[in-house]
């Protein structure tokens, strides 16, 4: 590549807000954590002990963790069936079999719940499961379902699927969005060729669509956990990891242990913990952006 | 088209239906409910309420959610403008300066999309009361800007990246600086790029709950998400006010996404399909 400017001072005025801010909030909290976590101390006091690895000892042995690691990959997994499985076959069939224009307005509308906040969403909610004022269980009786109606949301047994079911309602119109438009990729000549063969639609979509769009469907499977693990906003709102903590998950419990119960150091401990999971995952999605090709092709 | 097949395509099309009901139906209850007295909502879920008189959505207004509003408004309008001229900065950096550290550059900006916000809460909340920037609105700002800061870079370097140098070139010819070049050639050229950015930045601070939560406390800087969640323990009984709230707060993003719709669609994929 071509190269315009060689001014040095403008150069560092058009990248040092950037690296700064990435570096400073964005790079330096995760070293801090990790420091943190080696410490025993409060928010309203000065004084740090430094207990070394005791917080991550702990880690492995609280059955808080255990349940709230639990209850994130239960998230990812249900979102994985709901949102990046069941997602992908609602774009295929939108693709595949519904007029143009109406799936395009499907689309529009089932997106709507992904713009609005996780907090409204999850307060409407909140009050849709309530037994006495929300729809939910009224809804089951008109069914004639009425007998599994019950306190959702107060019932440690069926708590933390509610809350994740909240999710899928919000998330999958998102990916099949996402989906859509890896399926109109696909070359249609291709589908054409697999009819000719003699390919029912169910074999067209198991054998050609799916190994086509086979970056896409990671792709989304990479977000799908990614978000599973971070999952704090609607848990917080919805439950605060209640009843009786079934519904904790790890950045609900690193809040409640920072923040409620004033142990900082065991709280930057999860921090890290959630870090790792996280990471772990955002670098194989990064890896599938194929950051080293854009920059290599781009170089040459 | 073939019976059957169109026997398929009617059954997709009762699929889509019922789905779209499915999202409508909450959404519509919420907004409808908003009007109804407590007894009322305590009556029965389907009954529609007895007049169209909007005291709930004018008593949450003006006790909740107004102010808020105006907060959400600063950080969002500040903070989306903030991003997308530091990204875009970047971005044009590496893309058109002689520099050595190009590729380290773009990798470490890039791999802070990486790092999840939730993790750092407790560091950063620190780092903020050290620096005596704890609930005040330039410590909010400043971490919704610097997590925004690797997606909106990316987003501005995959189209900046295809831009022709040669109009620059020209800019810089007729005697444009480097800076005038920047901002009056390449991002009025980066307009559905920035569009895109900005629509990203917004979504993500307007409904930003975690962050606030953490580095703010009180009603002064509360934002939408908080004062919503705050009418939750002292509204708890006047469900009807609760309700009219939620519409009241979920509205802004919907009329912005029924306006800008093809944004938040690209917005959206270009977080998924690899560049």
């Amino acid at each position: 590549m071509k190269a315009l400017y060689k001014n040095r001072t403008a150069l560092l005025v058009f990248i040092a807000p950037a690296v700064l801010m990435v570096g400073l909030l964005v790079f330096f909290p995760v070293l801090l954590n990790i420091y943190y976590s080696l410490f025993k101390w409060t928010a309203y006091s000065a004084d740090m002990k430094f207990v070394g690895l005791k917080y991550y000892a702990k880690l492995f042995s609280d059955d808080k963790i255990v349940l709230a690691i639990k209850n994130n990959v239960m998230y990812a997994v249900v979102s994985l069936i709901c949102q990046t499985g069941l997602g992908l076959i609602i774009a295929h069939l939108f693709v595949t079999f519904a007029n143009t224009r109406y799936a395009a307005i499907t689309r529009v509308v089932i997106f709507v719940p992904a713009v609005i906040s996780l907090t409204a969403i999850g307060l409407l909610w909140v009050i849709a499961y309530n037994p006495s004022l929300g729809y939910v269980n009224a809804i089951l009786e008109a069914i004639g379902l009425g007998s599994l109606a019950h306190d959702w949301l107060g019932d440690a047994k069926t708590a933390m699927m509610s809350i994740i079911m909240v999710s899928q309602w919000q998330y999958i119109g998102e990916m099949v969005l996402l989906y859509t438009v890896g399926l109109q990729a696909v070359p249609t000549d291709i589908y054409e060729s697999a009819k000719i063969d003699g390919a029912s639609n169910w074999q067209t979509f198991l054998h050609v669509t799916i190994p086509m769009i086979k970056s896409t469907i990671l792709m989304n499977m990479t977000i799908t956990i990614i978000g599973a693990f971070m999952v704090f906003d609607e848990v917080y709102v919805m439950t605060s990891g209640g009843p009786g903590g079934a519904t904790e998950t790890l950045a609900t419990l690193m809040y409640e242990t920072g923040f409620r119960k004033d142990n900082m150091g065991y709280a930057s401990a999860i921090g890290v913990l959630l870090f790792v999971i996280t990471f772990a995952f955002s670098f194989i999605q990064l890896r599938l952006y194929n950051v080293n090709e854009m920059m290599g092709g781009e170089k040459s | 088209m073939s019976a059957g097949s169109k026997v398929k395509r009617g059954i997709v099309h009762l699929m889509m239906t019922v789905y779209m009901i499915i999202i409508v139906f909450p959404l519509m209850w919420m907004l409808i409910s908003g009007f109804k007295t407590n007894s009322e909502i305590f009556g029965s879920p389907w009954s529609l309420p007895s007049s169209l008189d909007p005291k709930n959505y004018i008593y949450a207004w003006q006790t909740y959610i107004q102010r808020a509003t105006l907060n959400s408004i600063f950080f969002t309008v500040l903070g989306t403008a903030l991003t997308v001229i530091i990204a875009g900065m970047a971005a044009y950096a590496v893309i058109r300066f002689r520099m050595k550290a190009r590729y380290i550059v773009f990798i470490f900006i890039l791999s802070g999309m990486m790092l999840a916000p939730q993790c750092s809460l407790i560091p950063i909340y620190k780092m903020l009361g050290i620096t005596h920037l704890y609930n005040t609105r330039l410590g909010l700002l400043l971490p919704y800007v610097a997590y925004r800061i690797p997606f909106s870079f990316f987003m501005m370097w995959s189209f900046m990246v295809t831009l022709p140098i040669e109009v620059e070139e020209a800019a810089t010819i007729d005697g444009c600086s480097v800076f005038g070049t920047f901002f009056r050639v390449v991002m009025p050229m980066c307009k559905p790029a920035i569009a895109t950015t900005a629509v990203m930045c917004a979504r993500f601070i307007w409904n930003d709950f975690a962050f606030a939560l953490v580095f703010t406390e009180g009603k002064a800087l509360q934002t939408v998400p908080l004062s919503i969640f705050s009418m939750r323990s002292t509204s708890q009984t006047d469900w009807g006010v609760l309700l009219s709230g939620l519409t009241l707060a979920a509205l802004p993003m919907v009329i912005m996404y029924i306006f800008l719709q093809k944004y938040f669609v690209s917005g959206a994929n270009s977080g998924a399909v690899k560049g």
